[in-house]
């Protein structure tokens, strides 16, 4: 005769286990801007700034609410603070630019030749904005951020 | 008439007197050589004596450090013994009762024990460890076999309130022997709902196990894939969490960083790059990413055994249930772990506690859940995981181990050295990627042709040459008043004209040794360019690795990550 197993005391006997302590895995949004900050960029934040090689020195009104709205509809949590001071990417201009900068105060593009320096802090960024890993760098207070092609941010504390 | 004669007389004396002292001129010369190799010999004697010195220092120093480790090894030695003895004295019944468990388990599956056998003596064993959890559970589980339903529940009534987690696990693991996959689904639900991620028992890495090998049949799957799912929801939304994680697996991640460059490589940039500590630390830093691919595609790439071998696992699992050691015991087990660790190192305690710390980061006996998923996917020896858990850990880690590769990857490569700093033969210079050649041997040349002009208008006369002339000029005004100023004439002269010559042959050999030096340093700055070329293209090909390993980690899914179920599992048989 077939015996049953031991079963497990879930019907009458429940008393045999004590309540469920830390079950509480309950799925919560979280407004984190940190996290938001290290968060993968979109492809509409990405193409947003693949055209400053072309655009001067000088952005046009269309091409500074373009940038602005980018940045604002990516990081809606963020404070204005806490935005990036600016960007640093490979220059395509080519030989001697070597990287351009994009002051996110000023809206300025600038191009820099080899050897010259960087200005604001943005100099922190110069080495990575060169590999051809990373598409442009974010340049803030205490960190830089990497980002690829495919929007992977990596955060750095330079 | 008179005055010819003493003339004559004269020039003859001072003929002879200019001979006798050339030749003692040269006798002296001949004693300041033999005095000049004198010093030379003192000189290497003293070098030879430092050297001797040196070597003896040195000798007495790994002496030294060799009778520490010595004695560190011998009194590593005697604790073991006492402590494995302490171990025996205090824990050996609980080994009693692992064992007797495993017997029963065992013996079940043979039906080669009568049911009466098996339940003597495991109420005697209840007497004898009165916390040990699975004393009750033994008395559980051969109560249900000789179908002592009464017993049965009370002793699992006393199993559960000494130890909840391991109860509900170990029953939900017999059931599944048993292949009562209803029954095992409902304990697992259980033994998960007590789980709080944050702060887990180690057994939550048996678990792992078990899903791993797919032993719970399609209804445990469902209970761990949620489970996991919303213990990893509740841990990533807390403030810091990911950041943790990825600073967690950097430091795991950066023990993959090879020690050290092959001595021969890059034997020239070694000596003369002022930054070659940063150089080789790059390097090293961009060599981690190929081990850590070779690392993760092991562990990819493994898979689940033949059927046969898959429910040996599952017993193993079981096994490890039963006899892991209980928490009473893990402070001695943790010193003999140690002890041992020391006599594995040849009594360097050091490097011991370094691998202890690593492994009681493991063994810790409340862990997050995501430590229990680093521990089977970095330290699966320690954390007791086997290669299918691995597996799984890792696929679960694997957006935390991309953040924290991608993080060492742009550290390595915002902190590369831009240049290589070089010193040579007093020369400075800077090279980028070994292309500068044609700017830096010119360069080079330039500064050692401005030494060599430097140490050839430093040669003259010297003072005493200066002195001879002059007094050569002044006697020879001062002839006319006597004779003897003439002699002094022809002294200062002669002296004069040594010197002179002794300038020019100088010279010689100074320009000699300058083309010497001029030849020898180009060739070797040549050769340090055509390393520093190495350098950067191995840097580059140890970096472009780095880009492999995202894509490789993107591509397994954890869901695809357990066993195909093996549900035909062992029938557990009541003895009639």
């Amino acid at each position: 005769m077939a015996r049953s197993i031991l079963s497990h005391p879930g019907g009458n006997g429940g008393s045999f286990l004590p309540a469920t302590a830390a079950n509480a895995t309950a799925a919560f949004a979280f407004a984190n801007p940190k996290a938001r900050l290290a968060a993968r960029r979109s492809a509409a934040y990405m193409s947003a700034f693949a055209q400053l090689d072309a655009g001067g020195h000088l952005l046009d009104d269309k091409a500074k609410a373009a940038i602005r709205a980018a940045i604002r509809a990516e990081f809606p949590e963020v404070s204005a603070v806490d935005l990036p001071l600016g960007i640093v990417a490979r220059c395509h201009l080519g030989h001697p630019y070597e990287v351009h900068t994009l002051d996110c105060a000023l809206d300025i593009v600038e191009h820099y030749k080899i050897g010259q320096a960087l200005p604001g802090g943005m100099e922190r960024a110069r080495t990575l904005a060169r590999h051809p890993s990373y598409v442009f760098v974010e340049v803030y207070l205490r960190q830089v951020r990497a980002v690829s092609a495919d929007g992977t941010v990596t955060t750095l504390d330079l | 008439m008179s005055d010819q004669i003493i003339s004559t007389a004269n020039l003859a004396f001072i003929e002879s007197s200019l001979a006798a002292l050339n030749s003692r001129i040269g006798t002296v010369n001949e004693n300041v050589q033999v005095v000049y190799g004198k010093v030379e010999q003192t000189a290497q004697e003293i070098s030879t004596t430092r050297q001797e010195l040196a070597v003896l220092a040195n000798d007495f120093a790994e002496f030294v450090q060799r009778d520490r480790l010595a004695k560190a090894l011998q009194l590593a030695e005697t604790r073991v013994v006492k402590v494995r003895q302490e171990l025996e004295q205090k824990f050996g019944h609980l080994d009693e009762v692992r064992k007797r468990t495993t017997g029963i388990l065992q013996a079940v599956d043979v039906r080669v024990v009568r049911t009466e056998t098996m339940h003597s003596g495991t109420e005697e064993l209840m007497v004898k460890a009165p916390r040990y959890w699975l004393a009750p559970g033994l008395v559980a589980l051969t109560a249900w076999l000789a179908d002592n339903q009464e017993l049965a529940n009370r002793a699992l009534q006393e199993a559960l309130r000494r130890d909840t987690n391991k109860t509900c696990l170990l029953f939900a693991l017999i059931s599944r022997r048993g292949n009562r996959h209803g029954p095992a689904a409902r304990w697992l639900d259980h033994y998960f709902g007590l789980q709080d991620p944050t702060n887990m028992d180690r057994e939550v890495v048996l678990l792992l196990e078990a899903v791993a090998h797919g032993v719970f049949g399609p209804e445990g799957r469902q209970i761990c894939s949620r489970s996991m799912d919303g213990w990893l929801a509740f841990l990533t939304a807390r403030d810091g969490f990911v950041d943790e994680q990825r600073k967690h697996w950097a430091a795991a991640l950066e023990r993959f960083t090879p020690r050290q460059l092959d001595e021969k490589d890059f034997s020239r940039l070694r000596k003369i790059a002022g930054n070659w500590t940063e150089l080789e630390s790059s390097l090293l830093n961009a060599r981690l990413h190929q081990p850590v691919l070779d690392h993760f595609t092991r562990v990819f790439n493994y898979r689940p055994e033949s059927s046969t071998k898959l429910v040996t696992q599952v017993d193993g699992i079981l096994d490890k249930l039963v006899c892991r050691f209980d928490d009473e015991e893990l402070p001695l087990r943790r010193q003999e772990r140690l002890l041992s660790l020391i006599i594995d190192e040849n009594g360097d305690e050091q490097q011991a506690r370094k691998t202890f710390d690593v492994e009681t980061k493991a063994l810790e006996e409340h862990i997050s859940f995501t430590q229990i998923l680093t521990n089977a996917a970095i330290h699966s020896d320690t954390a007791g995981a086997s290669s299918a858990t691995q597996r799984l850990a890792t696929a679960l880690s694997r957006d935390w181990i991309e953040a924290a590769h991608n993080q060492l990857t742009a550290q390595t490569r915002a902190t590369a050295p831009a240049s290589a700093k070089l010193t040579l033969a007093g020369w400075s210079g800077e090279t980028k990627d070994g292309s500068e050649e044609a700017v830096l041997v010119p360069a080079l040349e330039a500064e050692i042709k401005a030494q060599e002009e430097k140490a050839l208008a430093a040669i003259g006369i010297g003072a005493g040459g200066v002195i001879a002339a002059i007094g050569a000029v002044l006697s020879l005004l001062l002839a006319f008043s006597g004779a003897g100023w003439l002699i002094v004439t022809i002294i200062c002269s002669i002296v004069f004209v040594v010197k002179f010559r002794g300038i020019k042959k100088r010279k010689e050999q100074t320009r000699a040794a300058y083309e010497k030096s001029r030849a020898d340093n180009v060739a070797y700055l040549r050769a340090t360019l055509a390393e520093m070329v190495d350098y950067r293209r191995a840097w580059s090909q140890a970096d472009t690795v780095a880009g492999k390993l995202a894509p490789l980690l993107r591509s397994f899914d954890p869901r695809e990550m357990t066993a195909p179920d093996h549900s035909g599992a062992r029938q557990v048989v009541a003895n009639n």
